[in-house]
């Protein structure tokens, strides 16, 4: 109640008093029906300054259509995004192991190819061979020397394929860049949305997902209880017996 | 150790798998099948003859130790050697794989190295036993 209103109360009072004491009832009564009426007027405002407040509250949560947006369209059009981002890392990968796979045996031929013909080589430096050893070597150094031709070409082709593979980071990180934005403006509008509600936000410190496992540890968000590489796995299993 | 032994490889991700397949193709072992969780692998290692279980740990379907849980628990795989890749590396996780009868246990990402490294002193203890 504030203070013009318990003044007019108090004041009203004492006219009613002072009319009782000289006997004028009527002028009384009168008295008493405009104290009842100012009282009705003050319950009728606080109700008014509820109801507004109401409708503004209302109006709050009307502004937050963003979350709307952000639950029916946008994350469900973040998810897609990072499934291309897995499709895309995947084929990268894929790609360049095939690239791998297929020139690893390549190398290996040329490799033992070149060992043996070193080895005869070196004995025909040392004078150490025949003419018609010679010759043969004279014969498969020029296989091999084409072979090594075609073979480098295959390794070049084959590497600029593996380069090309890595195109993928530019694409997948401005897609997660992207996830990122959208992330963090749905915090804020969870943050503001929990305020208007009323609700006390509370420090929580529990990070675990449904399944227990923690995953990956990324560089800055370690897990306090978790070890640092395989260095302090081998110490913690030694330690246990291992 | 008998380079011919026949290993599977459990990851869901098949990248991951044809890492190890291929590291694995490095060292000399080229026996090797793949599944892509732990309720894939079950009924291939009970039918299998397996010599060695290379699994990752976080898998949908059946994870990595409780594969290697059922797997201790059966009377036939009881003492196949199991080595544990993953990029699981909370303490209590570590211990729980120990408590579980893990062979090795190697964190992603890891090196050809150290897998060699693992698999060797996997085997030398096995091949001590035998």
């Amino acid at each position: 109640m504030d203070e013009n209103l318990s003044e007019d109360y108090l004041n009203k009072a004492r006219s009613i008093i002072t009319e009782v004491e000289a006997g004028n009832i009527e002028a009384a009564d009168k008295l008493v029906e405009e104290l009842s009426r100012s009282r009705d007027q003050s319950l009728f405002q606080e109700l008014g300054k509820l109801t507004r407040e109401f409708h503004e509250a209302l109006n709050g949560f009307k502004i937050d259509s963003k979350l709307t947006t952000l639950t029916g369209t946008d994350i469900p059009d973040a998810r897609e995004r990072l499934k291309h981002v897995i499709d895309m890392t995947d084929k990268a990968a894929h790609k360049t192991m095939t690239v791998v796979e297929d020139l690893m045996p390549l190398c290996e031929t040329l490799g033992s190819q070149s060992g043996d013909i070193q080895e005869r080589w070196k004995r025909f430096m040392k004078r150490d061979m025949d003419t018609k050893e010679s010759r043969a070597l004279c014969d498969e150094i020029g296989v091999y020397l084409t072979e090594q031709n075609s073979g480098t070409d295959r390794v070049r082709h084959g590497l600029n394929d593996i380069l090309l593979a890595q195109d993928y980071q530019d694409i997948t990180g401005q897609i997660i860049s992207r996830v990122i934005t959208l992330v963090t403006d749905l915090e804020t509008s969870l943050v503001k949305l929990i305020r208007e509600s009323g609700a006390i936000l509370e420090e929580s410190n529990q990070a675990s997902t449904k399944d227990g496992l923690d995953g990956p540890q990324v560089p800055g968000l370690e897990s306090s209880d978790a070890v640092s590489g395989q260095d302090e796995v081998d110490d913690l299993l030694s330690s246990l017996g291992f | 150790m008998n380079k011919d032994m026949k290993i599977l490889i459990v990851d869901d991700f098949s990248t991951m798998r044809r890492i190890i397949k291929n590291l694995l193709r490095d060292l000399g072992f080229n026996n090797t099948s793949e599944a892509d969780d732990g309720q894939t692998a079950l009924p291939m290692l009970q039918s299998g003859n397996f010599d060695f279980l290379v699994t990752d740990w976080n898998m949908p379907g059946m994870t990595g130790i409780d594969l290697l849980k059922t797997v201790r628990a059966d009377e036939k795989l009881a003492t196949l050697p199991v080595l544990l890749v993953t990029a699981e590396q909370k303490r209590e996780q570590i211990v729980e794989a120990a408590q579980a009868g893990v062979n090795g246990y190697i964190v992603k990402p890891f090196t050809a190295e150290v897998l060699k490294e693992k698999i060797g002193k996997i085997f030398e203890r096995v091949d001590a036993a035998s």
